[in-house]
């Protein structure tokens, strides 16, 4: 009982602070504080997405996987990058001001270029989703690869370990917190990554989508969009969430 | 012959070739043996592990196992260090039969190995469990059956009990004595509490001075004492002043 109870205001207390909010979006909408065809009411929104939901959940479909390519390139990359990284000085010297440079470069500047280079089909799009998202998990992953106690490593040379099997039996454990801290922020940048890159160019996809009634002033549906991009994001860093829980439960407390 | 055989070992870390952390270490180690390194903190005595296990490697000096002088000897003796190190994301049986699973034998056939010692590890029940929910006790013990199992002769123990509370301390004497003797370890063992050298040991070795050099080596004589009574017996506190005498001076 005496645990339940955080738990039911950990949940009450956010979500209080969510409808009030809604509240007074409503309120200031329905009063025309600001012009209707500026901020829609919430509920119109709510009608405008009922109204949509066959169109934009193509659109959403479309979104998802450029977002899903891109990740999953993301983490391929953060995984060849963090291995070549913990196992040579000279590349670890090398790559880590690249990497960090990588990511001083604002993605609506990299995204025409990609389009340019690329056209207006997918690629491009998960080409610049892999790059935003792959930092936030090599950075993770390298974290968790250094960080292993170097009497464990020792030990386990003693045992006449390969290097295989220290990857295998301390280096990725130790490193999965840092990964899925770093998948919590990649998963949110690529559905955001996906969506910018479809703004530059492209033909489905939120971003198109958002382009489209943006142009025709449908704000309402507009914001039933951007309210579905956060939905998404929200959903997949909640999956993020748990995937973790699941494989860290036994990490608890624990050092390797 | 010795199971172990250390000669006129020194060593200094590579990057201060100068200045020597140990010198002319010699003692031997014979087959169900114990020997305890006792001396202050930072004189050397993990130094030592680390060269037996093969970690480092003497400037100068030789190693013998069995009569045979070892270059390499990285994986030849067990080596338990001071933390438990235990792989959190393995369930305990997996932890204790690592060393089987490192030389590649199916997981099914490597439980099967360890799985008759649980008990005499007082462990049985825990197999299925993950590290973080045993006590400081059993991690040590499960980390003990580690070592045991990487079926080496020599096992080398770092300190291996100093994290438990003095009860759990003394029944894990015990226990490691009992262990000792029916499965015949042969074990060096670095200490910081000379009761416990003196309850566990055969002989004890006394590091001092800089760089550090066996200053004192005693062949313990229990008699048929139990530990208890040994603790009580003038015998036990004549080799505890003796060592003390020799930190002290």
């Amino acid at each position: 009982m005496k645990r339940k109870l955080p738990n039911i205001t950990n949940f009450l207390i956010p979500t209080a602070f969510v409808v009030a909010i809604l509240i007074i979006w409503e309120v200031v909408a329905r009063l025309e504080v600001v012009p209707h065809y500026m901020l829609p009411s919430f509920t119109a929104c709510c009608k405008a997405f009922v109204k949509d939901f066959p169109l934009l959940m193509k659109h959403t479909g479309y979104t998802l996987a450029e977002a899903f390519a891109g990740l999953s390139c993301g983490i391929l990359l953060a995984l060849v990058i963090a291995l070549l990284m913990d196992n040579s000085k000279i590349l670890y010297k090398g790559i880590k001001p690249l990497m960090t440079l990588s990511q001083t470069i604002p993605t609506v500047c990299i995204a025409p270029l990609l389009v340019l280079w690329f056209g207006y089909e997918m690629l491009p799009k998960v080409i610049l989703i892999t790059i935003t998202t792959f930092f936030p998990i090599a950075v993770g992953l390298l974290d968790g690869f250094k960080s292993v106690d170097k009497n464990l490593i020792g030990l386990m040379q003693s045992m006449n370990a390969t290097k295989l099997q220290i990857y295998r039996y301390a280096k990725f454990p130790n490193a999965l917190v840092g990964f899925f801290s770093g998948l919590k922020i990649s998963v949110t940048y690529s559905i955001v990554g996906a969506v910018i890159s479809e703004w530059l160019g492209g033909f489905y996809g939120l971003g198109v989508y958002i382009i489209r009634v943006k142009k025709s002033y449908s704000f309402d549906k507009m914001f039933a969009a951007i309210m579905l991009i956060s939905a998404l994001s929200l959903i997949l860093m909640t999956i993020c969430d748990l995937l973790s829980k699941h494989f860290t439960k036994n990490l608890k407390g624990e050092k390797i | 012959m010795d199971l172990l055989q250390v000669e006129n070992i020194s060593f200094a870390y590579p990057d201060m070739p100068d200045n020597l952390v140990l010198s002319d270490i010699s003692f031997s180690l014979s087959k169900g043996e114990i020997v305890a390194l006792v001396g202050s903190s930072g004189v050397g005595k993990t130094t030592l592990l680390n060269l037996l296990s093969g970690f480092q490697k003497p400037n100068t000096g030789r190693i013998f196992l069995k009569g045979v002088e070892e270059e390499k000897l990285l994986g030849k003796i067990s080596y338990m260090l001071q933390s438990d190190m235990l792989l959190p994301n393995l369930k305990v049986i997996d932890n204790v039969a690592l060393p089987y699973l490192l030389k590649k034998m199916p997981r099914k056939k490597a439980r099967e190995k360890v799985l008759p010692y649980f008990e005499e590890f007082n462990l049985q029940g825990y197999e299925n469990y993950f590290p973080n929910s045993l006590s400081g006790g059993m991690r040590q013990r499960c980390a003990l059956m580690r070592t045991f199992f990487q079926d080496n002769e020599v096992l080398l123990l770092d300190e291996p009990f100093s994290a438990l509370d003095e009860l759990t301390r003394s029944q894990i004497n015990e226990w490691f004595l009992s262990i000792s003797r029916k499965f015949e370890l042969s074990s060096v063992i670095i200490t910081h509490s000379l009761d416990e050298a003196l309850l566990l040991a055969d002989k004890v070795y006394v590091l001092k001075g800089k760089p550090a050099s066996i200053a004192l080596s005693l062949t313990i004589d229990r008699g048929d004492l139990s530990n208890r009574d040994f603790t009580l017996d003038p015998k036990f506190l004549e080799y505890k002043r003796k060592i003390k005498d020799t930190l002290n001076s």
